[in-house]
C-alpha cells in the first residue's frame, strides 16, 4: 500500500514542475508584457520608456525569464503569490477573501450530484431495457446538454424573480447567518448539480451496467442472492471506481461552472473574481487562482488513485 | 513505460466513460437501420437540420437578424415574429437561426484544432514508447489539470474576444484528452501482429503509424469527439454568455442570453429560445456520440 502511494506521489511531481511551467509561462502570453498591462489605460505612446522600466524593476521583471521562474517559484513555497496589480493587497489576502464562498458552492453541488447521480446512475443500470432506465438515461442526456448558465439564469428568473421563492440574487456570507447562508446558495448549488449529477449517472450506469453483465453477478443470482445485496453490494461496489476518478474531474469542472453561475447569482467567489482578474489582465491573480485550481485538483487526484487502489486489491498489485 | 491501467484517472470533465473497444477488430458487423438506435437517429436528424439551417440561413425567406424595428420591442410572439422582439426589436427567430452558424463555426474550429493536435501528440506517445511516451504523457497531464474555461478566457481577454480565438484555444487545451485516449488504444497494437509484419515487410515506422495502427485505434476518439463537440457547443455559447465570443451585433445564442436574461420576467422568450437551442444542439451531438459508441463497441 505505501508503495503504491509513493509511486504515484513521485509520478505526479513532474505533472506538477510542468504545471507551475505553463502557469508562469501564461504571462508571457500578453502582447504588451504585465508592465503594459500595469500601467493600462494610457493611449498608445504615453506610457514613457523610463515608466516601464521602472516599474519592471520594482516588480523584478527585467531579471531573466528563469531567473524569474526561480524567484516566482521560491516565492510560491513560501507562501508567497505576489501582490494583485489591481488592489495592491497580496494575493493570498485576495483568494483567503474569496475561497469560502465558491468552496460551499462546489462542495454543495458535488454532494448533491453524488447523491442524485449515483441514485439515478443505479436506476438507470438495474432498470435499463426498461421504461424507467430509458427515461433516466434520456434524461441525463439532456442534463448534460443543457447549459449551466442558461439554467441559472431561468431559475433565476423563475424561481426567483416572478415566484419570490429564492432570492434572485445575492449572497449571505457564513459568518453572518448559516440559514440565510444556505438559502441563498440553494439556487446556485441546484443548477450547478444538474451538469455533474449526469455525468456521473452516466458513469456510474455504464460501469454498473457492465458490472450486471459478467459472470460473477450471474453466480450471484444463482445462487439465490436478494437483489437487493446484488445490486447493491455485489455490483454497485465494482462500479464505485468511477465514482471515485470522477470527484476531481467534477471538482475541475464545477470551477469552470462557477465563473458563470457566480456571475448569475451576482456570489462574491472566486468565479468572479477569475472573470474580475483576467479581464483587467491582474496576472498575479490569475496565476494564483489557476495554481490553487490546479494543485487542489492534483491532491483530489491523488486521493482518488489511493482511495482506488484502496478498495481495489487487483489495482494495488498491478501497481506494485 | 505504463501499462494502460483502469487506474489512470479519466481524461475529461466530459463524465462519458472511455468506451474500451477490442484492441484488434478483425470483424466488422454491418450497421443495419436497427444498429443505430432511435435516440442518436433523432440526435442525428436534429443535428443534421441544423446543421443545414445553418448553412442556408441566408436563403431562407427569415428577417434580418440585425434589423431593429424599435416600435416593436420585446413584444411576445406573434405571427410576424413567431418568438417575439428582442430590447431592440429585433426578430428572435432570425437570431436564433443564424447564431447556428456561429455555434455550428466554433464547434468545427475547436474540434479541427483538437483532433490535429490530439492526433499526432497521442500517436507518437502511443507507438514511440518509453522516455517520448513519458514526456508528452507527464506534459498531457500538466494540461489537463488547467481548468479549460478559464484558460480560455484569459486567453480571449488577451486576443481580444472573437469566435475565432476562443474555441481555437478551447481547441488547444482539448487535445491531451484525444492524445491520452489515442494512446491508450494504440499502446496495445504496437507489438500487435500486423504492426511486426508491416516492419518486416520494410514499411518505414511512420508508415505503419499512420496506415495501420491509427485506424485501429481511432473509434474511441471518434466517440470522444462527438462527446468534446457537445462540450465545445456549451463553452462556445458560455464565452458568448460572458461577451467574450463574436463582438456584439452578429447573433450568438449565448450574447444574446446575456442580454436577454436580466429582463426575463418581463420578456422570458428572448432566454429561453437560445437556451433551447443550445440544449437541442448539444444534446443531438452528444447522442450520435453515444449511437456510435454503441456500434463501434458491438463490431
Amino acid at each position: 500500500m505505501r508503495a503504491t502511494i509513493l509511486r504515484r506521489i513521485a509520478t505526479s511531481i513532474p505533472t506538477i514542475i510542468i504545471s507551475t511551467m505553463l502557469i508562469f509561462g501564461l504571462r508571457y502570453l500578453l502582447p504588451g508584457g504585465p508592465v503594459q498591462a500595469m500601467l493600462g489605460g494610457g493611449a498608445e505612446g504615453e506610457i514613457t520608456e523610463e515608466q516601464i522600466a521602472a516599474m519592471e524593476e520594482r516588480f523584478g521583471l527585467d531579471a531573466p525569464v528563469p531567473v524569474q521562474y526561480w524567484h516566482w517559484l521560491t516565492n510560491l513555497l513560501q507562501g508567497d503569490l505576489g501582490t494583485s496589480y489591481y488592489s495592491q493587497q497580496p494575493v493570498t489576502t485576495v483568494l483567503g477573501q474569496r475561497i469560502l464562498p465558491s468552496l460551499e458552492l462546489i462542495i454543495g453541488s458535488l454532494i448533491v450530484s453524488i447523491l442524485v447521480g449515483t441514485a439515478l446512475g443505479i436506476i438507470a443500470a438495474v432498470r435499463r431495457d426498461r421504461p424507467t432506465g430509458r427515461t433516466v438515461q434520456l434524461m441525463t442526456g439532456f442534463g448534460l446538454a443543457v447549459p449551466d448558465f442558461w439554467l441559472g439564469a431561468v431559475a433565476a428568473g423563475t424561481l426567483g424573480l416572478a415566484l419570490g421563492i429564492f432570492p434572485a440574487v445575492g449572497f449571505t456570507p457564513l459568518s453572518e447567518s448559516l440559514g440565510d447562508n444556505l438559502y441563498t446558495l440553494t439556487l446556485p448549488v441546484l443548477v450547478l448539480a444538474v451538469v455533474t449529477a449526469s455525468f456521473l449517472a452516466r458513469h456510474i450506469s455504464s460501469a454498473m451496467a457492465s458490472a450486471l453483465d459478467s459472470p460473477y453477478i450471474r453466480t450471484a443470482w444463482a445462487m439465490g442472492l436478494p437483489p437487493r445485496t446484488i445490486y447493491l453490494n455485489c455490483a454497485l461496489r465494482n462500479a464505485l471506481g468511477p465514482v471515485i476518478t470522477f470527484i476531481p474531474l467534477a471538482f475541475a469542472g464545477l470551477v469552470g461552472g462557477t465563473v458563470l453561475v457566480e456571475s448569475i447569482f451576482a456570489i462574491p467567489g472566486l468565479g468572479t473574481e477569475i472573470m474580475r482578474s483576467v479581464t483587467s489582465q491582474d496576472y498575479p491573480v490569475v496565476q494564483g487562482i489557476v495554481l490553487l485550481v490546479g494543485v487542489l485538483v492534483a491532491l483530489l487526484n491523488l486521493f482518488a488513485d489511493v482511495a482506488l487502489a484502496f478498495i481495489d486489491p487487483r489495482i494495488r498489485r498491478s501497481a506494485a | 513505460m505504463t501499462a494502460p491501467t483502469g487506474t489512470e484517472p479519466a481524461t475529461f470533465q466530459t463524465g462519458l466513460d472511455n468506451p474500451l473497444v477490442p484492441a484488434v477488430q478483425t470483424r466488422r458487423r454491418r450497421v443495419g437501420s436497427s444498429g443505430f438506435g432511435l435516440v442518436p437517429t433523432i440526435g442525428l436528424t436534429l443535428f443534421t437540420l441544423m446543421l443545414l439551417v445553418s448553412v442556408a440561413a441566408p436563403f431562407l425567406p427569415l428577417q434580418d437578424p440585425l434589423a431593429q424595428t424599435l416600435s416593436d420591442r420585446s413584444a411576445g410572439p406573434s405571427s410576424a415574429h413567431w418568438f417575439g422582439t428582442d430590447m431592440v426589436g429585433r426578430d428572435v427567430f432570425s437570431r436564433t437561426i443564424y447564431g447556428c452558424r456561429s455555434a455550428f463555426g466554433g464547434i468545427g474550429i475547436a474540434t479541427a484544432v483538437m483532433l490535429l493536435i490530439g492526433i499526432p501528440w497521442g500517436l507518437a506517445a502511443g507507438f514511440s514508447g518509453t522516455v517520448v511516451d513519458e514526456v508528452l504523457m507527464r506534459v498531457a497531464d500538466a494540461f489537463l489539470s488547467f481548468p479549460a474555461l478559464i484558460l480560455a478566457i484569459g486567453v480571449v481577454s488577451v486576443l481580444g474576444p472573437s469566435l475565432e480565438n476562443g474555441m481555437m484555444t478551447v481547441g488547444v487545451i482539448c487535445s491531451p484528452v484525444i492524445a491520452r485516449l489515442l494512446r491508450s488504444a494504440v499502446l496495445p497494437l504496437r507489438d500487435a501482429q500486423f504492426v511486426q509484419i508491416a516492419g518486416s515487410l520494410g514499411v518505414s515506422r511512420p508508415l505503419i503509424a499512420l496506415r495501420h495502427v491509427l485506424p485501429n485505434a481511432m473509434a474511441p476518439v471518434l466517440v470522444q469527439t462527438f462527446a468534446l463537440a457537445a462540450q465545445f457547443l456549451i463553452v462556445q455559447a458560455a464565452l458568448g454568455f460572458l461577451g467574450l465570443g463574436s463582438p456584439p451585433p452578429a447573433p450568438s445564442w449565448g450574447q444574446d442570453m446575456a442580454d436577454a436574461y436580466l429582463h426575463f420576467t418581463s420578456e422570458p422568450f428572448t432566454t429561453i429560445v437560445p437556451g433551447v437551442a443550445i440544449t437541442l444542439g448539444a444534446w443531438s451531438i452528444s447522442a450520435i456520440g453515444d449511437g456510435l459508441r454503441e456500434i463501434l463497441g458491438r463490431r
